[in-house]
Order: C-alpha cells, then structure tokens, then sequence
C-alpha cells in the first residue's frame, strides 16, 4: 500500500495530467489548472496557509505542460515537506526556462519529426500510419509526463536543474528538428508526385515562399500572393 | 451527411480540443492527418480521408502553439474540410482551400475559448482566495462544458450547412473554381517553407537536397542524410559561439 503523501502526490499528476489546460484563459493560462492540481497536496495544511498558497498558484502559468510534470512533481513534495513558500518562488524562477527547453524539444523537435514520418507513410499510400502515429504519441506523451513527475517528486529541485541543462534532450532536440527539416524536404518531393505538378512548379513556389516568409511577410499574405496568381493562371488556361 | 455523421464529427471535434486523452489529444486527434483519417472512417471512407487529411496537414506542417498563440486550428481545418469534402465530392484543390478558411475561423473559436475561460478563472481565483478547494475544482472541470458547447455547436452547425458550403465553392465560375483548385493544391508547398524558414543552419540547402534526393535515390537515402544535417548544426553551432 502506497503511503498517504505518495497517494496525495498521485492525484496531484493525475488532475495535472487531464485537467492542466482545462480553464485555459488569456488572464491566467494554466494557472487555475495547477492551482486545482495542488488542491490534494495543500489539503493538510492549516486554513490561512493552505488559502495563502492556492491564492499564488492561480496566478497567471504557462509552461509546456509535459515539462512542466517534473516542476509540478518538485513543487507537490515541497509542499508537503513544508516548503511551500520555496515551491512557489520556484514556479516563477523555473517555469520559463522549462517552457523553453519544452518547447524546443517538443513543439518543434520530436513532435515534428513524427508527424512528418508519418505524413510521408501516409502520402506513400499506408493506410495504417495515421493510426500508428497516434498510438506513438500517445505513449510518449504519458510515458514522458508520468516518469518526469515522478522524477521530479523523488529529486526536487535537482531534477529541473538536470532537465534544464541535461545533454540528451539537447541532442534529441537537435536531431530531431534536423531531421523533421529533412524529411519536410521529401514530403515536398512525395507530394509533387501524388499532386503530379511538374518540379519546376513545386521547387518555384517553394522558393517563393520561403523568400517572402525569410523577408518577414505572414503565411497568410503569401497565401493571399498565391491565390492571385493561381486565379490569374487559370483564368488565362481557361 | 446523416446526422449521425454530424454528431460524431462534432464530438471528436471536440474531443481533439479537450483534455480528456489525458493531454494525447494534441498530439494525435488533433492533428489533420488522424483529423482525416477519423472522418474518414465516419464518413466511410478512410483511406480517400486519410490522403486528403495528409495534405491539409502538410499546410499546417510548421504549426506550433507556444505560449498560447495559435495561427489557425489544425483540428478544424481536418474535421469539417474533410467532412465536407467526402459527403460532397469536392476536388483534392477545393478540399484545401476549405481548410484554409476553416482553420481561420477555427483560430477565432481558440480566442473566444481563451474569453469565455477569463470569465470562469476569474472566480476560480476568488475561490482560490477564500479557500474554497472544491469550487476551485468544480470550476476548473467545469470550464469544458462552455468549451463543449462552443466547439460541438459550431462544428455541427457548419455540418449541417455542409451543402451550402460546398456549393459555395462548386458554384463559382470555371475559371475561378479552376484557380480555387490550384491555389489549394499549392498550399502544401507554402506550409512545408514555413518549416524550412527556421533558425537551423543551411536549411534551405538541407531542405533542397532532401527533395532532389527523395525524387532521384528515394525515402531511405533520405532518413541517410539526418545525421550529416545534425553534424552540420553541431558546427554551425560552434561557429557561432
């Protein structure tokens, strides 16, 4: 039988795991939500403690939620060891650099790279991908967050230190987004040959694209670019 | 569609923007590959889903939604531009120009979201203040009913004006309609520069390189070049220091 703080701990990661971004708002970002996860870790203490420390964890947090586990994980054992006011100096220290270091590993790294595999499973006629992408992501996605809150619950403090400035998840965001860059490359080239557009066509947009995005125009203004001279085209075949 | 169909587009709309997978949800059913594939099976076609799902997932190949901002909805524009594309027969073209439109509006439903839960957090912190823990959490929970209604209303009502909007686009003059396919079927290419505009080194070149090679030697001599891209970043990276 697990004791009574672990059991305490375990619904703190379960209402962070479903409920961090269910009150998403522009106010307070995640802030309702890790106040709720809290709730279980904060219900021993004394009225105006416990009052003090819910009115700080609804402040206004935004962090990559998936990150954030092992901040949440650090913060739910020092509240109950009776740190709480370091907990929550750690909450604003911490929770930029995590965000950071998040969203480079996941937003635009691992995230990325499978999809574009998957993408290029897909346009080569596997049906199945879709489904076998999901079920990756999903398992990365709880098998991540369930090992970096208890990480981050058994280490404190160290554990952010470590996944801050931690050499592995460095290499696998770099070699990710190295390669979700490369295979976006041949999805271009697996999609000219489903769309059947000659490559001279492909690569011209392309590079038009990428010159106007690089000068600073949104994807919607080279949209609107696009859809003038695919109407003006076709207005001259027809 | 039936409204059976409408129903379960609606729902795992919905789902895709809820936190109910446990924070799965945009990772996967988010996402206009398994977006298409979905409405595929729904709808009773998988694998024409799952092709057009593909495309319109290459459109939003460089999104990403840090800090809460977020350039157009993924999940709309895979939902109901598949949907509507399916049950109306609409060209690979018309299918992702839809998507375009969609995901705009789709991105307009995130802010309205973001609102409607400014007015919720805002009691949920006066509870927080008092002490009220289970207001806190009722609150906090509860914020997905709003967030239900506003996501599986919009979507069904698009739905059951699928016809309308389709014949919006099909009705249009040949020569705009051809245009209106054209321009669809080039998105992809937008999408997949707004990847390759990142801060990597040579990644217009790595990119280039990719295409040539994938079209000349095929895919696997592809996944060959990852590690000397990743080679290149390390020493773009020490010259920079």
């Amino acid at each position: 039988m697990p004791d009574k703080a672990t059991h305490s701990a375990f619904r703190t990661w379960l209402i962070w795991t479903f409920l961090s971004h269910s009150c998403y708002s522009y106010a307070r970002f995640q802030g309702v939500g890790l106040a709720h996860s809290m709730i279980p870790v904060l219900s021993q203490l004394p009225e105006e403690e416990r009052r003090r420390a819910l009115s700080e964890y609804v402040e206004p947090f935004n962090c990559e939620p998936n990150l954030a586990q092992v901040l949440v994980g650090a913060m739910a054992r020092m509240e109950q060891a009776g740190g709480g006011t370091k907990a929550r100096r750690l909450k604003s220290t911490a929770s930029a650099s995590l965000s950071g270091v998040g969203d480079s590993l996941t937003q635009a790294g691992v995230g990325p790279f499978a999809l574009s595999v998957a993408l290029m499973c897909a346009l080569s006629g596997y049906v199945q991908s879709a489904f076998w992408y999901a079920v990756f992501m999903s398992l990365a996605v709880w098998c991540l967050g369930g090992f970096l809150f208890s990480f981050g619950y058994r280490h404190g403090v160290g554990a952010i230190r470590r996944v801050m400035n931690g050499s592995v998840q460095a290499v696998i965001s770099a070699g990710s987004a190295a390669g979700a860059l490369v295979v976006s490359g041949a999805l271009a080239s697996r999609y000219t040959e489903v769309s059947s557009f000659h490559p001279a066509v492909a690569l011209s947009v392309l590079a038009f694209s990428y010159i106007c995005l690089r000068r600073g125009l949104r994807p919607a203004q080279v949209a609107a670019v696009i859809f003038g001279a695919s109407v003006i085209a076709s207005s001259l075949l027809h | 569609m039936s409204w059976v169909q409408i129903l379960a587009v609606s729902v795992v709309y919905y789902l895709a923007q809820s936190p109910w997978l446990a924070g799965a949800a945009y990772w996967t059913i988010y996402r206009p590959l398994v977006a298409g594939f979905v409405t595929g099976m729904i709808l009773g076609d998988p694998v024409l889903g799952l092709m057009l799902g593909a495309g319109i997932n290459l459109i939003y190949l460089g999104f990403i939604a840090a800090g809460g901002a977020i350039p157009g909805d993924p999940a709309a524009a895979g939902y109901i531009a598949v949907a509507v594309a399916l049950a109306h027969g609409l060209s690979r073209g018309q299918a992702f120009a839809l998507s375009l439109v969609v995901g705009l509006a789709g991105a307009y439903l995130w802010h309205t979201r973001l609102k409607i839960c400014n007015f919720i957090a805002e009691r949920a912190a006066c509870a927080a203040e008092s002490g009220d823990m289970r207001t806190l959490a009722l609150l906090n929970a509860g914020a997905q009913i709003p967030v239900f209604l506003l996501y599986f209303l919009s979507a069904a009502l698009v739905l059951t004006l699928s016809e309308q909007v389709a014949g919006a686009i099909t009705g249009l003059d040949r020569a705009v309609n051809g245009g209106i396919s054209l321009f669809g079927s080039l998105l992809p290419y937008l999408g997949i520069s707004s990847v390759v505009v990142s801060r990597m080194h040579y990644a217009l070149p790595s990119a280039l390189l990719a295409f040539l090679t994938h079209r000349y030697l095929g895919f696997p001599a592809v996944l060959a070049l990852i590690p000397f891209l990743l080679m290149l970043q390390l020493r773009g990276v020490r010259r920079a220091r």
